[in-house]
């Protein structure tokens, strides 16, 4: 199993959990989510930029590259969605905050989700 | 003055920039909704996301029926991102997604069955209606009400806005809306 077949799995994963937390955040529990979210984020970042660092030697190769550069857009997603944990954390956000928070979360999921369809397609070219 | 979180839609709209309200107290009436749907009322739910439709598809058949009519005669050259193919695709578009996001929230009202959504899908589903609207929103701003503000002569204009008051009255009847004069 190649590095960036267990980094798919990983994302994932990341998402299945990801959910379950947001679900948790549309159900009022601000703080108990934050929580979840914060640990995930740290995770989930911590793994693109490990992978970020093993992509970078190899520039030359366009479909790696493109990758490299999905996850670098991920992890500035991440660190766009970190600050406000603090408020969520107590529970200090009204509901129309958590709903734009969530859609900040859903714009997030859907470069995660082309950074997945772009991986299945590297992956399966290189099988081939 | 109809005061609606603190939107203020006037008792006549006197140019066509002022019909964008309308879309405002939309956009609040869906977060409403939202957040109803998060406590689990979903009554209240029913009842936002319906005035929402409401208001939402007057607006569009107001702007289908009076409004792109003279917008097509009277502007000499309409902008590109103005285009009336653009509307015309974008009013099918939404008026398609919220009948159905409409007729859904019928149906869990209608079986009960509240406890069973999965909110995160539904807010998803709900986050791509809300771009599109706003989108439509920003195209309807920047180029149908201005435009037909800025080029049209002052009875047409007003022969256009009488007949979009009425209905706007109408509507406001219908949902049980109250306006306080000033």
């Amino acid at each position: 199993m190649s590095m960036l077949d267990i980094h798919r799995l990983y994302c994932q994963r990341f998402l299945d959990q990801f959910e379950a937390a947001q679900e948790n955040l549309l159900n009022l529990n601000q703080s108990e989510s934050a929580y979840e979210f914060e640990l995930l984020f740290d995770c989930f970042k911590s793994e693109c930029q490990k992978n970020m660092n093993r992509l970078a030697t190899n520039k030359e190769n366009k479909e790696q590259y493109r990758i490299f550069k999905q996850l670098d857009l991920i992890c500035k997603h991440i660190n766009k969605l970190i600050p406000p944990l603090e408020y969520l954390k107590k529970d200090n956000y009204s509901s129309e905050q958590v709903i734009n928070y969530f859609e900040e979360q859903h714009r997030f999921k859907k470069v995660l989700h082309n950074h997945l369809q772009d991986l299945d397609n590297f992956l399966i070219s290189t099988y081939n | 003055m109809f005061d609606y979180m603190g939107t203020k839609l006037p008792v006549k709209f006197r140019s066509f920039s002022e019909l964008y309200k309308i879309n405002q107290i939309a956009g609040q009436l869906f977060i409403e909704h939202q957040i109803a749907c998060m406590f689990g009322f979903w009554d209240e739910a029913l009842h936002a996301m319906e005035m929402m439709y409401e208001l939402r598809m007057q607006n569009i058949n107001n702007e289908e029926e009076l409004l792109l009519p003279i917008y097509q005669s009277e502007i000499m050259e309409i902008p590109q991102g103005g285009a009336i193919k653009f509307l015309l695709r974008e009013y099918e578009l939404i008026k398609k997604k919220l009948n159905s996001i409409v007729r859904n929230n019928s149906n869990i009202v209608l079986n009960n069955s509240g406890n069973e959504v999965n909110l995160v899908k539904l807010f998803e589903d709900y986050h791509s209606v809300k771009d599109l609207l706003d989108h439509h929103d920003a195209r309807d701003r920047v180029f149908l009400y201005k435009l037909l503000d800025e080029n049209l002569n002052k009875e047409k204009r007003e022969l256009i806005l009488r007949e979009i008051n009425v209905r706007h009255d109408k509507l406001m009847r219908k949902l049980g809306c109250r306006y306080e004069y000033a």
